[in-house]
């Protein structure tokens, strides 16, 4: 039987991600074009809202993957300071950019449904703020990542910065109940099930599936990515070691194929 | 929809989602053919020879954590 080690090193990742990748890209494609011809031309009009609601079937799924990837990079920070498993340090990073893009998607199209809705682009409301900071959170770690040259400390402080920033993750959820907030209630996550008609609630359920995988494949690249570049970084210091050192026999020991 | 007095808002919130998605693919994309042409110069292939899954050591392809 295999040892839990194995399964969390980066090389087993790197040979499960190969295949998984073109699986869940396929999917992805499938699930994005099933779900926007159903929110675009099957859905019908919301009573109050018309067809502005459409702007839901991005809202919802990319606000669903705000918080999702936040609570996935709180598991690989966990990762990092208990373990302190290098899978971890690549997962927590490579999360951050895609958690930034999914959040601005959620504020941007939350605005561009809130001018003809509201009347307004933004309202300091306790769910917007809180995901405003959420968005702030994620350039504070992309930054955090990209200052700390030594990837073990960057991880660490990245780590220990994600876990305080998951208090925040409750708030965005029951802000809404906690305070008066002009953003609705819960209406699909909710106890006692979904608020909102079938009619609605299949186009949107096809598109959070869709932006999940979506995040899913670009997670499992970047992933890749990072496993990359930290070995190229390895490699460049060993490279520059040797040539200040004159040890081209260790080079060869270490990298011949 | 067409009639839609909101359909600018509709229009800008799909191309703002199409742009988004498009800009994280492409850097996603573009980093890994970076990443792939500089391990090139070192002529050593993506996963190694030796990669193997009976490894006791596998996490040894990434930096020695301290």
């Amino acid at each position: 039987m295999k040892s839990m080690p194995n399964y969390a090193s980066p090389t087993y990742f790197l040979r499960i991600a190969r295949p998984l990748i073109p699986i869940s890209a396929a999917l992805t494609a499938v699930l994005l074009g099933v779900g926007l011809y159903l929110a675009l031309f099957v859905a019908p009009p919301d009573y109050q809202q018309g067809e502005t609601v459409k702007i839901m079937y991005l809202h919802v799924p990319s606000a669903w993957l705000a918080m999702l990837i936040y609570l996935v990079m709180t598991s690989a920070a966990l990762g990092t300071l208990v373990w302190r498993h290098p899978l971890a340090d690549a997962a927590q990073k490579a999360g951050a950019v895609l958690g930034a893009g999914f959040t601005l998607l959620c504020l941007g199209t939350g605005s561009l449904w809130g001018k003809p809705m509201w009347g307004t682009w933004w309202v300091w409301d306790a769910r917007l703020t809180s995901v405003l900071v959420l968005f702030l959170i994620y350039l504070g770690l992309v930054a955090l990542w990209r200052t700390i040259e030594d990837p073990g400390k960057a991880a660490r402080a990245a780590a220990i910065f994600t876990l305080v920033g998951a208090v925040n993750i409750p708030i965005i959820k029951f802000s809404v109940d906690w305070w008066n907030t002009l953003h609705q209630p819960a209406s699909v996550f909710r106890l006692g099930g979904p608020a909102i008609a079938p009619s609605m609630l299949w186009p949107l359920v096809v598109m959070v599936l869709a932006f999940t995988f979506l995040f899913l494949t670009l997670y499992l690249l970047a992933i890749r990515n990072e496993i990359l570049r930290r070995r190229l970084r390895r490699m460049s210091i060993l490279a520059a070691s040797v040539q200040e050192q004159g040890r081209p026999s260790a080079w060869e020991a270490a990298y011949e194929p | 929809m067409s009639h839609d007095s909101h359909l600018g808002f509709i229009i800008a919130a799909y191309v703002f989602a199409f742009v988004i998605a498009a800009g994280m693919v492409v850097t996603i994309v573009v980093d890994y053919l970076n990443l792939k042409r500089a391990l090139a110069s070192f002529s050593v292939p993506e996963i190694r020879q030796d990669d193997d899954p009976q490894n006791p050591n596998p996490s040894d392809d990434l930096e020695t954590r301290s």
